[in-house]
């Protein structure tokens, strides 16, 4: 059996447990990602993304919601420190409760990619869209998506 | 990743028996060797989806009702501190009317205490008013005796009968006067008292 996930390695940056389980379960059920990680805090990320740098599992992938309670910084700075100092090829984006335009210019200017809104009552449905669209991700051919 | 065939044996026996299959990432990394094991990593795949979507299903329904409390407990303290607020106002409400009513009830007694001393007064006026008539009519009557007194004397008439009766009624109206105006100095400082 050859596997097809085009997503090798997916990291998900989200200090709240629940909500990493709930958002695991729905990368599972949809088939996202060959492998599927969380971590709690946006150091954690960062010593993980220099750990894993030249490494073939390292994640082309990862999800960073923007506040991180006990983190030493926030995921807004992460995408910036992941896009500009250890990632190559890696599509970021942001998974958050909030919706507010500056942050978004400022995940922009970082790096990020796309924007999903954590409220949001599908997320099953919003990955799978996620997971059509991230070939032109990776391939730099689509614009700053938010999903709602 | 593969298996060799006897832990596949053992997979498949477990899977048959037990309905018990392999799940996780690492399912996704196994490679098949024959049809049977394709199907069976395929079959441990569809149970690790179904896994998911079902434990998904239930976080998602919890999320939505913990979103829900959160809500409703928002408005709960809203209403908490709403209901505190207007609990204060009636306070304030109660305290202000507990004062209007200790001030109207000390108005009330100010009122009867005046209509009190209004009433002796009167009283007191009234006295003082017939006190002093009474002195004017002792007055006129002596004015009255002594002209006829004086006249007698002039006229040159018996004057033993005229003058013993003018001195007796003079001294009765001379005690009377005394009297009066004894009555009268008391009324006065029973009314100055009074005040």
């Amino acid at each position: 059996m050859k596997n097809n996930y085009i997503i090798k390695s997916l990291l998900c940056v989200e200090d709240d447990i629940f909500y990493s389980y709930l958002f695991k379960d729905a990368a599972e059920s949809t088939d996202l990602a060959l492998q599927t990680k969380i971590l709690k805090s946006s150091d954690e990320a960062e010593t993980y993304f220099r750990e894993t740098k030249d490494n073939e599992y390292r994640p082309d992938c990862i999800f960073v919601d923007v506040n991180l309670d006990g983190s030493s910084f926030n995921g807004l700075e992460l995408i910036r420190k992941i896009n500009f100092e250890y990632g190559n090829n890696v599509v970021i984006g942001v998974i958050s409760t909030s919706n507010d335009d500056h942050e978004k210019a400022i995940a922009v200017k970082n790096g990020a990619q796309f924007w999903i809104l954590k409220d949001t009552i599908d997320l099953e449905k919003v990955l799978l869209d996620f997971k059509k669209d991230f070939q032109f991700f990776l391939n730099r051919t689509i614009n700053f998506k938010v999903y709602q | 990743m593969k298996i060799n065939d006897t832990l596949f044996i053992e997979l498949l026996e477990l899977s048959k028996t037990k309905e018990i299959y392999l799940s996780g990432d690492i399912v996704k990394h196994l490679v098949s060797d024959n049809d049977e094991q394709d199907q069976y990593f395929k079959k441990c795949i569809e149970v690790h989806k179904k896994t998911a979507k079902e434990r998904f299903a239930v976080s998602q329904k919890a999320l939505i009702q913990n979103d829900q409390l959160k809500k409703q407990q928002s408005v709960n303290q809203k209403l908490v501190v709403e209901l505190t607020a207007r609990n204060q106002e009636l306070h304030l409400e109660k305290e202000k009317t507990s004062n209007i009513l200790t001030l109207v009830k000390k108005d009330k007694e100010n009122v009867e205490v005046k209509l009190k001393l209004m009433e002796s007064e009167k009283k007191f006026d009234i006295m003082a008013k017939a006190l002093n008539w009474i002195l004017i009519l002792v007055a006129v009557i002596i004015i009255g005796i002594i002209t006829i007194y004086l006249s007698h004397l002039f006229l040159g008439k018996d004057m033993e009968v005229v003058s013993n009766q003018v001195f007796t009624i003079l001294s009765n109206l001379m005690i009377a006067s005394i009297s009066i105006v004894s009555a009268l100095f008391g009324v006065k400082s029973l009314q100055e008292k009074h005040n």
